[in-house]
């Protein structure tokens, strides 16, 4: 069948798989030359694509529950809507999550997530004790802190090409508050955004959006969104998208004079103040609209995340946005966020700094536009999230995961003939 | 209060999966049958933590009459809805030519499954109270030469069904068939259908619940189908027999 990330491109033809028996599993693996596990296809780019491709979505169940020892173990097909729900029955939940909560737990792992929560929490792939996960012969192996730490830490964040996750452990964190007192801060230019984010490093949660449009004294304007839990523990029932995009809009519904427009009003409405939100609200606010991304159009869009070192974070951001001025070209899902520090895992995209995320229509010129600000993103010491990417160049990969060395030495390991691979992997060289 | 009790015939069909999750999300305690007893064991595992429900599961295996004798003797409790979710779609074009496959496809969405709903009909007529869910198809409406195997024998299920709910109209029994069209599922999954006729296992399963609360006769899903139907049916035979559907 057809598929693709969120971005809806690339678009290709795939033979799935999808099982829950491990013979089975098995057998998908090894009747394949190549492979790559998938989930909800929330990616955005190709990382989840490939002429085969292993579906998590029959792994559903939850395996184990240790409601005292604040852990749960599920297969890696179960949805963050699922658990964060389930959890809430008894005031807990996951410490770690998205702006979407339709992703699987083997997506969270192979992605190494991060929320709003990152400058505190850390990503996901820290509150993960283990994992069960079939390599390309068939093994079934059990990998934590402690055991096979090697393939522990090339598989967090290591985008399913160490093999497939049968399920894992997570540890959990109390459900301290189901609403969430939302601070708003409006910023009239780039450097006071940033000084809000220093200012707010303690909140728990902070988000913000960004003006790519502004210029002169409005340049990088943007709105700071911080989030405090209130202790007000009602009962958590996340909900389906309430509204739907039955069709794709056509392709230049989001053209530069719409998103500038966007953009003015979004600054506009956002007024400084306090408020209370539902928890749903507060972390998913664009999962209200399923099929959002059909608003691009046919032709699809890229997400283009980046993340810099903090020193140079300000002067990045800068050039990039200046750099899109000068193509004429705009987004208006724009998120700006302070990240905490990295962690071990190998291919994991956080670092201490400051991450800008952006969502593209795409064209011949977006292309040549993300290209630009690539070499803006290595010449400061950032990287790209593999988890956005559709277009990265093999050079730029290769000089800016700089643990891809160790991570191939340990897929070579356990994948030795170089089965678990996506059209992203292809692209990027991590071969065997 | 004891919970009510919902029995699950083919339990690992993708309709049935679904509807197990709602019937434990509403509280019911819930009796799985199917041939796989190693699905159903983890499906009932997921089914206690999740909501704490009471599984018991059965083993059996609807193409076998001595499994169907089986299990109606080792089943002792008096359920309070019943749903029949077997489907077997089987090869069409080897089942013109093998009596062997023919026979599967009747035996499994029709012949076999009669004991049972036999059994159950008696056993609900007697307590005077439940439910019997049958899941036939839209493919006994009217044959067609792509699934006239499973057409017909499905056909024969949407006329027991009818002939029971009338049987059983003076009772506290009710009766729902339900008729889907095309619906993504494992037994469909080599099939191509355009997106707007076709349903999934989730809304299909929501709509059989509803159906069932309102104890409602009989339910076409997705909604597109009914129409269709009628149009279908409408068709006189001279013209119906040279479309290629």
């Amino acid at each position: 069948m057809y598929i693709s990330g969120w971005g809806n491109f690339p678009r290709i033809h795939s033979k799935v798989y999808r099982h829950w028996s491990i013979n089975q599993v098995q057998s998908a693996i090894s009747n394949s030359s190549e492979i790559i596990p998938t989930g909800l296809l929330r990616s955005y780019g190709d990382s989840a694509l490939n002429s085969a491709t292993l579906s998590a979505l029959s792994l559903n169940k939850i395996l184990n529950f240790d409601q005292s020892n604040k852990t749960i173990t599920c297969e890696s097909g179960v949805s963050f809507m699922e658990l964060i729900n389930f959890l809430s029955r008894y005031n807990l939940t996951l410490p770690v999550t998205p702006g979407t909560k339709f992703i699987t737990i083997g997506g969270a792992i192979a992605s190494d997530i991060h929320g709003k929560n990152h400058h505190r929490s850390g990503s996901f792939g820290s509150w993960v004790q283990s994992i069960r996960i079939i390599s390309a012969d068939g093994t079934i192996h059990n990998c934590s802190h402690t055991e096979e730490i090697d393939l522990f830490r090339a598989t967090i964040g290591g985008m399913g090409l160490t093999g497939m996750i049968l399920d894992a452990t997570i540890r959990l964190v109390p459900l301290k508050s189901t609403s969430i007192e939302q601070i708003t801060f409006r910023a009239n230019d780039l450097k006071n955004l940033f000084d809000l984010f220093e200012q707010n490093k303690d909140a728990e949660y902070s988000v913000s959006w960004l003006d790519t449009n502004s210029t002169s004294d409005k340049f990088g304007r943007g709105v700071l969104f911080v989030g405090k839990e209130i202790n007000e523990n009602q009962e958590l029932i996340l909900s389906e998208p309430k509204l739907n995009i039955p069709f794709y809009f056509p392709n230049k519904t989001l053209n530069k004079l719409s998103v500038s427009l966007l953009n003015n009003l979004y600054y506009r409405v956002n007024n400084s103040g306090r408020k209370q939100v539902a928890f749903d609200e507060f972390f998913y606010p664009l999962d209200v609209l399923n099929n959002w991304n059909r608003g691009y159009g046919k032709n699809g869009f890229i997400q283009y995340q980046f993340v810099v070192p903090k020193e140079f974070s300000y002067q990045t951001i800068t050039k990039v946005l200046k750099t899109m001025h000068q193509f004429g070209i705009s987004s208006f899902l724009t998120v700006l966020k302070l990240m905490g520090k990295s962690n071990d895992f190998l291919l994991s995209f956080p670092m201490e700094g400051y991450t800008l995320a952006m969502d593209i229509p795409l064209s011949n010129a977006t292309l040549e536009l993300a290209k630009k600000i690539d070499e803006i993103i290595i010449d400061n010491g950032g990287r790209l999230y593999l988890t956005k990417d559709a277009r990265m160049s093999e050079e730029m990969f290769w000089k800016t995961y700089t643990k891809i060395e160790d991570f191939i030495e340990i897929k070579s390991k356990y994948d030795p003939n170089n089965k678990f691979q996506s059209l992203q992997s292809k692209r990027l060289g991590v071969g065997v | 209060m004891n919970s009510k009790r919902c029995l699950i015939i083919g339990a690992t069909s993708d309709i049935a999966k679904e509807l197990i999750y709602i019937f434990a999300n509403n509280g019911y305690s819930l009796d799985l049958a199917a041939r796989r007893i190693d699905e159903l064991d983890r499906i009932a595992n997921d089914l206690a933590i999740r909501y704490k429900t009471e599984v018991i599961n059965y083993q059996l295996d609807i193409e076998n009459l001595i499994s169907v004798n089986q299990f109606m003797n080792n089943y002792k409790h008096i359920p309070d809805v019943v749903v029949f979710a077997i489907g077997y779609l089987g090869n069409q074009k080897l089942a013109e030519t093998d009596w062997e496959e023919a026979k599967k496809i009747i035996d499994i969405n029709y012949t076999n499954q009669i004991p049972l709903l036999n059994h159950f009909a008696n056993l609900l007529e007697k307590s005077n109270l439940g439910t019997i869910i049958g899941i036939s198809s839209i493919a006994g409406e009217r044959g067609r030469k792509a699934n006239y195997f499973y057409g017909s024998a499905k056909a024969a299920l949407t006329q027991y069904l009818s002939g029971l709910r009338q049987r059983l109209f003076d009772t506290e029994v009710n009766v729902l068939t339900v008729k889907p069209g095309f619906i993504r599922t494992k037994m469909t999954s080599h099939l191509n259908v355009p997106p707007i006729f076709e349903g999934n296992a989730r809304d299909v399963a929501e709509k059989i619940f509803k159906a069932y609360k309102k104890n409602k006769p009989v339910l076409i899903i997705p909604a597109i189908y009914k129409l269709l139907n009628m149009v279908i049916k409408l068709l006189p035979e001279a013209i119906y027999k040279k479309l290629n559907i």
